[in-house]
């Protein structure tokens, strides 16, 4: 995407990487910031561009535990499989497995084509979460996306 | 022939070498490493390219980035500090009193010591004297 890897003045332009920061920043001393530390507090207006992947099952299906208003999809409390292939976060949370595998957090930026035909070119990010310190109990998820045609911001 | 490369961000703590954070693009994980060497708590970086070849399902690793913490970078102050808590802890603090200190002490037991038994003697001298008259 167009000043992606161009480093940031002033305020970090970003999404992804203001995620990581705010992430960085409740993690303290810890390796991992526990779910419960983790809302809009730390996050302000991107808040709405995160969501909460839970994994207390255990099961190979993350749950939704919280999905912000910008992502417009009522899957609070569905699985992950349920926000399906054409979607940004069917997409975007797609390599959730490889956060909990590498306990660290996984940024990717890819392309698909949506239900509506459009071409999309979107960034995510996922975030390890723990309770205990050890054991990752939940995903932090944010993206954010352009449509192909779209001019560059 | 299909591969695909990510770009993982390494940070040696606790004698170990862990994972940050991991980016599809290379740009991306640069400017993490770099950025993690401005925080006292990475103490050295480093940035590995892993490559994984579908056709051959082999994973291809090589550190393509990899950096100290440079001490003075951060605050030059602290370390301007710290060398002159050195050089005061050598001169205040030098072998050779400690090794004074100790031979000052031996010097004060023995005089302790050669005191107690010649009053010890005189002591016994006086009451056979006494005995004697």
């Amino acid at each position: 995407m167009t000043g992606e890897s161009s480093p940031p003045s002033g305020k970090e332009q970003r999404l992804v990487f203001r995620i990581l920061n705010a992430w960085r920043e409740l993690c303290d001393e810890d390796r991992f910031p526990t779910v419960d530390k983790v809302g809009p507090a730390g996050f302000g207006d991107d808040w709405s561009s995160c969501i909460l992947l839970g994994l207390d099952s255990g099961s190979e299906d993350p749950v939704f535990e919280y999905i912000g208003e910008n992502f417009d999809i009522g899957l609070q409390g569905k699985p992950l499989s349920d926000a399906g292939e054409m979607t940004l976060l069917g997409h975007g949370m797609a390599y959730w497995k490889r956060s909990v595998t590498k306990q660290a957090p996984i940024t990717m930026g890819d392309e698909f084509v949506d239900a509506d035909g459009r071409g999309v070119l979107y960034r995510s990010v996922i975030l390890p979460l723990s309770d205990d310190g050890v054991k990752i109990t939940a995903l932090l998820g944010a993206a954010n996306f352009k449509f192909k045609d779209e001019p560059a911001a | 022939m299909s591969r695909s490369v990510s770009y993982e961000v390494q940070s040696y703590r606790d004698g170990k070498w862990m994972i940050d954070s991991v980016y599809d693009e290379k740009e991306m994980a640069m400017y993490v490493a770099r950025d993690l060497l401005d925080s006292p708590r990475h103490k050295m970086v480093q940035v590995l390219e892993e490559a994984y070849d579908e056709s051959s399902g082999e994973f291809i690793s090589k550190v393509i980035f990899s950096r100290k913490r440079e001490i003075d970078r951060t605050s030059k102050k602290p370390a301007v500090k710290k060398q002159s808590i050195e050089r005061i802890g050598k001169t205040t603090r030098p072998p050779v009193e400690k090794g004074s200190t100790s031979f000052v002490k031996y010097m004060i037991l023995l005089v302790v010591s050669v005191g107690g038994i010649a009053l010890t003697l005189i002591i016994g001298m006086y009451i056979l004297l006494e005995v004697l008259d």
